[in-house]
């Protein structure tokens, strides 16, 4: 009898213990690393409009970094482009015309990544890209054509 | 006087019996009950050439696609005519992407001869539905992470209506219609599509009995103004041409004829949009007749 009475004071004990470590130490909060961190500084802006050639893309575009350093490409609210078709490249070039020479290693372009929604997006531009990249160009892969271009000024 | 007028008689016979080798879409003549028109067809596209929903034109990757098809024609009544259209098998691809391929969609149409006689002209409704699976993505050669969507229809059930008037030159071998067709679109995935006008017009010589020349010319517009936001160009929102076909057909048989064709696209009529130009050519063979 003695016996259990000090076996169900532990086991209280634990039981109290548990549920005060969830008081104390809250859940971890996830960090969603493909999104700047902190304040993102704007350092350079374009706007894709819609052109004759490029008739369905429109919207804002910001290169910039967040407070750890990290260099973004971030495409506003008002962003939007034709995805029915599927792939849709996102490139920096060196120039207004996408020139891929995957033969010599591609160095007049930098892929980013790929859009798969519209309005307001981010991707991570790693390795981070210096002003000689002037243009970001959306490129319809399998087509082979621009969706849309904009300098970055 | 007498002997002329039967060769007459028998010329004009002679010419409307060859018309059942001959397919009545887009005219005003409808088949007589129980003839019928099967045709099993081929085609093949290739273009670089894309023109966008602004008009301008690209050079692109090329476009590439052969299709397989099934054309029939059935007089169900003298003058009711059923008539099937369906690519059966679609082969699509860009020249960077894997090829796919699916069912096209089937078009069912139901023509009426209004009149008859010299001046005949006909009506017709024609739903198209989407067997065609809507999407069919091809993965990209270059960026295999990416795929292009390359679908064998345009995934909406729609409905063409047509109204079409022929004249026959007898005893010229000439005959010459006209005809113009109204799609109603409805939409995929909620994006609403604009609905479509065509017009267009066909001369047809008959050579030495046997072979049959043909030329044309059709137009398509969007009608209306587009919906706001990003347009389905995809599914044939927006696009517009004008067509010219040139096609001969060669009858073996009575029954069995062998068919070619070439079309082509300009801005004659209406300026391309949306749309790849280049030739397409077309291969036939033809089998026709008169159920007893």
């Amino acid at each position: 009898m003695k016996f259990a009475r000090i076996f169900a004071f532990l086991l209280a004990s634990l039981v109290f213990v548990a549920c005060s470590d969830d008081d104390d130490n809250p859940a971890p909060e996830v960090i969603d690393t493909a999104l700047p961190q902190g304040t993102f500084t704007v350092q350079r802006t374009g706007n894709f409009e819609p052109t004759p050639d490029a008739p369905q893309t429109d919207g804002d575009v910001q290169l910039g970094t967040d407070s750890q350093g990290r260099q973004f490409l971030r495409f506003g609210n008002n962003f939007m482009t034709n995805l029915a078709t599927g792939g849709v490249a996102v490139y920096f070039s060196k120039s207004a015309t996408l020139m891929l020479s995957p033969g010599t290693g591609n160095t007049e372009v930098q892929l980013v990544g790929t859009v798969n929604t519209q309005q307001e997006q981010f991707f991570l531009v790693n390795p981070a890209v210096g002003n000689d990249f002037t243009h970001v160009i959306l490129w319809c892969v399998g087509a082979g054509v621009p969706f849309g271009v904009t300098p970055l000024n | 006087m007498m002997k002329h007028i039967l060769l007459h008689i028998l010329l004009f016979a002679c010419f409307l019996l060859s018309q059942y080798q001959q397919a009545v879409a887009q005219s005003g003549w409808v088949r007589e009950k129980h003839s019928f028109y099967a045709k099993l067809g081929y085609s093949t596209f290739n273009s670089d050439n894309y023109f966008t929903l602004a008009g301008a034109e690209l050079n692109s990757n090329a476009f590439r696609q052969h299709t397989l098809s099934f054309y029939g024609e059935y007089g169900l009544l003298n003058r009711l005519t059923v008539i099937a259209n369906f690519p059966f098998l679609r082969f699509n691809r860009f020249e960077r992407t894997e090829q796919v391929s699916a069912i096209g969609d089937l078009r069912l149409e139901f023509k009426y001869g209004l009149l008859q006689g010299a001046f005949p002209v006909a009506i017709s409704i024609a739903p198209e539905f989407p067997t065609a699976p809507a999407d069919n993505f091809a993965t990209n050669l270059d960026l295999p992470s990416t795929s292009t969507n390359l679908p064998t229809g345009d995934g909406e059930f729609n409905i063409w209506t047509t109204i079409a008037a022929s004249h026959s030159f007898h005893p010229l071998p000439l005959y010459l219609s006209i005809f113009s067709a109204y799609n109603f679109r409805t939409e995929y995935e909620d994006q609403a599509f604009r609905d479509q006008l065509q017009y267009g017009v066909e001369a047809g010589y008959q050579l030495f009995k046997r072979i049959w020349l043909l030329a044309g010319l059709k137009a398509q517009h969007s009608v209306g103004e587009a919906p706001e936001g990003v347009l389905d160009i995809l599914r044939g929102e927006g696009t517009e041409f004008t067509t010219y076909r040139i096609a001969t057909s060669l009858d073996i048989t009575p029954q069995w004829s062998l068919s070619a064709e070439i079309l082509g696209y300009n801005d004659w009529l209406a300026d391309r949009r949306n749309i790849f130009s280049a030739p397409v050519y077309g291969f036939g063979v033809v089998y026709s007749g008169k159920l007893k």
